[in-house]
């Protein structure tokens, strides 16, 4: 009985604990409109729990205990996510350009004290609808109007809500935002790989294949023929959970393209550089080597239309050469790695790179369609560029009649990748670190300003 | 000579004006016909302000900040207002903002920043360093101070001061353009004061004696 009291009163206080603090949290000061979301949905179930905290059984109140730790990290995340913690400025730019990848989700966007750019690839409204509003009699008593309650509770809410996270040193990096695409890209890969992954498996006999690629690299003698099948199968199995995460990892990088076109690419070839281009030891947890990335993403941008940077000014060093220097000795059947101990690494690659066409040709269908490939502009990227380099904010373009047209975030990152790619010919590294800087603050304004006209009749400021 | 508004449209037509030469930047105009006036831009508030930290802080010692650039901000602390949300400025209260707009002079022309009547008859003063000197290019930072004896409420995008150009005679050198340093230059939102970097107040506190 005393222990029954114990996680009672514990539980409770654990609660209302969580209540204060996330009451305390300055949600009107969230830049992201899905962390007002979150705020609100998050409260508005820590309010239930309370509020009918004496109806709960131990057994239920342990239930809770197990949910609870993930209330505690969205409270710090969102307390991470407050105006002056993230780049405000181009927040609502870039909330409207992620929502294009799934309709009616929201996203949170903070910082994180990590140098790497990540997703927590969970959605949160789904979570806490299948752990705790499902569950009869948690947050609704058990009756026949149990699914409408439910309902009732979620109306108002999206559908999802996801943390994206970047590092907080990069918070005004305009350059690396495009880095942010692989990780919203892991929602759409998370749900074609849930929906399409098996079928694909079945249909293009992937199983088969590297079952038997195991068995002729099987020595001969070591497993006895009774238990052959079984190894071979529990090896294979293991195979083709690394072949969904690398699938995962590489789908993510083609949907991040999609979204900022060539500034992925040039983000990635930065972000690469840090690394040594040929490490596979990271390949059991889908990530495979930095060059095969590069490798992929260019050829993925290829079949969506990306095919060169239209905007690369005559007489610039065209980074896109120094990437295909890279990718170019890269001959998927001769490309020998220098980490062993993945000997089945070359063949998933091989299996990747020969199938391509057809394992994600309605991914790549589905994304030549969206809109907002469309309005990748060589003439709107030179504006940004012209104006950069004049040091002037290149939030528009003005016609002869002073009607000014807004430059999407797309085209501004692309332009300010177009004024780096340039100034890197400066020998003088203070000045080009600089400029740089200056063209980067242009930059944040200007995706702030374009936003504003966009938005101006709509919002009516005046 | 204060530019007109025909001169003030020719010079921001970016077809028939050169950066740095005779091109005036102001952007952006959200409402052109109604922002440009006679011989005059209607200027915007912009979201970023800076505040005093009065409740930490005793006094502030020009002499203590010029000796480091940091100083300053245990006295003042950087906010944004989103659009569509509100700072209220209360009777006596003292705050510096920014335009929402940018702006890039060219060689020949100096601009005033000035408040708006409308916005003086009910006791807001919007600006106190008001020259803007040829070739120079950020947002223009305002000095708000709320002279009434009621708050009001500041909402960013709302036309708050204007600009008005003229002429400089004769326009900066070559060599004047390449010795020009501005301590504001491509400023985005309002800057801390950068009064550590005035080399005539370390020069005078030098002075033996």
């Amino acid at each position: 009985m005393l222990e029954e009291k114990l996680i009672k009163y514990e539980t409770y206080r654990e609660i209302d604990s969580l209540e204060k603090q996330y009451l305390n949290l300055p949600y009107r000061d969230f830049p992201c409109k899905g962390a007002i979301t979150a705020w609100k949905f998050l409260v508005s179930i820590i309010v239930v729990l309370k509020n009918r905290f004496n109806n709960y059984s131990p057994k239920q109140l342990q239930f809770i205990q197990t949910i609870l730790p993930f209330f505690e990290i969205f409270c710090g995340y969102l307390n991470d996510s407050k105006t002056k913690n993230v780049p405000w400025s181009v927040i609502p730019s870039l909330e409207e350009l992620f929502s294009k990848i799934k309709a009616d989700t929201q996203f949170v966007i903070c910082p994180i004290w990590e140098a790497n750019y990540k997703i927590f690839n969970r959605n949160i409204i789904e979570y806490i609808d299948s752990k705790l509003l499902r569950t009869q009699g948690l947050l609704f008593d058990s009756t026949p109007n149990f699914d409408d309650d439910r309902k009732r509770f979620l109306e108002g809410f999206p559908s999802g809500i996801y943390f994206v996270f970047y590092p907080r040193t990069e918070k005004l990096n305009v350059l690396h935002f495009p880095l942010l695409g692989h990780e919203i890209g892991h929602i759409f890969a998370t749900g074609w790989i849930n929906s399409n992954f098996e079928y694909i498996l079945k249909k293009h006999h992937i199983k088969r294949k590297i079952e038997e690629h195991i068995d002729s690299h099987l020595p001969d003698g070591l497993v006895g023929p009774l238990f052959k099948p079984q190894v071979i199968n529990t090896q294979a199995l293991e195979i083709i959970d690394i072949y969904r995460k690398i699938s995962a990892e590489l789908l993510s990088d083609i949907v991040g393209a999609s979204i900022f076109g060539h500034p992925a690419l040039l983000s990635n070839y930065i972000f690469s550089l840090k690394f040594n281009l040929d490490d596979f030891r990271q390949v059991p947890h889908g990530y495979v080597s930095w060059r095969f990335r590069l490798y992929f993403i260019q050829k993925a941008m290829a079949r969506i239309g990306l095919k060169e940077f239209p905007g690369v000014i005559k007489g610039m060093t065209n980074w896109y050469d120094e990437i295909k220097k890279i990718t170019a000795s890269i001959e998927i059947k001769n490309y020998s790695f220098e980490v062993t101990g993945f000997g089945y690494v070359k063949y998933i690659i091989e299996l990747l790179d020969e199938e391509f066409e057809d394992l994600w040709a309605n991914i790549v269908t589905f994304l030549k369609d969206q809109k907002y490939i469309d309005i990748y502009s060589q003439s709107l990227q030179e504006a940004v560029f012209e104006r950069l380099i004049n040091g002037i904010v290149p939030n528009c373009v003005i016609n002869s009649e002073l009607a000014e047209k807004p430059i999407c975030l797309r085209n501004i990152v692309s332009g300010t990748w177009l004024y780096l790619m340039n100034n890197e010919q400066l020998n003088d590294h203070s000045n080009y670190f600089k400029s740089n800087y200056v063209a980067n603050l242009l930059s944040l304004k200007a995706i702030e300003l374009s936003y504003s006209q966009k938005n101006f009749k709509k919002d009516d400021l005046k | 000579m204060t530019l007109s508004r025909e001169e003030i449209t020719r010079r921001l037509n970016p077809t028939l004006t050169k950066p740095d030469e005779d091109r005036i930047v102001v952007t952006p105009l959200l409402d052109m016909n109604d922002q440009v006036g006679r011989v005059e831009i209607d200027l915007r508030l912009g979201s970023q302000f800076i505040l005093f930290k009065e409740h930490f802080q005793g006094s502030l010692n020009p002499i203590e900040l010029s000796e480091s650039e940091s100083y300053i901000e245990s006295y003042q602390e950087e906010i944004v207002i989103p659009y569509r949300k509100k700072i209220v400025l209360h009777p006596g209260r003292f705050i510096v903002g920014s335009t929402l707009e940018y702006i890039a002079l060219p060689r020949d022309i100096e601009a005033q920043v000035e408040g708006r009547s409308s916005w003086a008859r009910l006791g807001l003063t919007v600006a106190s360093a008001t020259t803007v000197h040829p070739l120079y290019k950020g947002v223009v930072t305002l000095e708000l101070c709320n002279n009434g004896t009621i708050p009001l409420e500041l909402v960013p995008g709302v036309k708050i001061a204007q600009i008005i150009f003229r002429l400089v005679t004769p326009p900066l050198s070559d060599q004047q353009m390449e010795e020009i340093k501005c301590k504001y230059q491509y400023s985005i939102g309002p800057g801390f004061s950068k009064l550590y970097d005035d080399k005539n107040l370390k020069q005078f506190l030098a002075i033996d004696g």
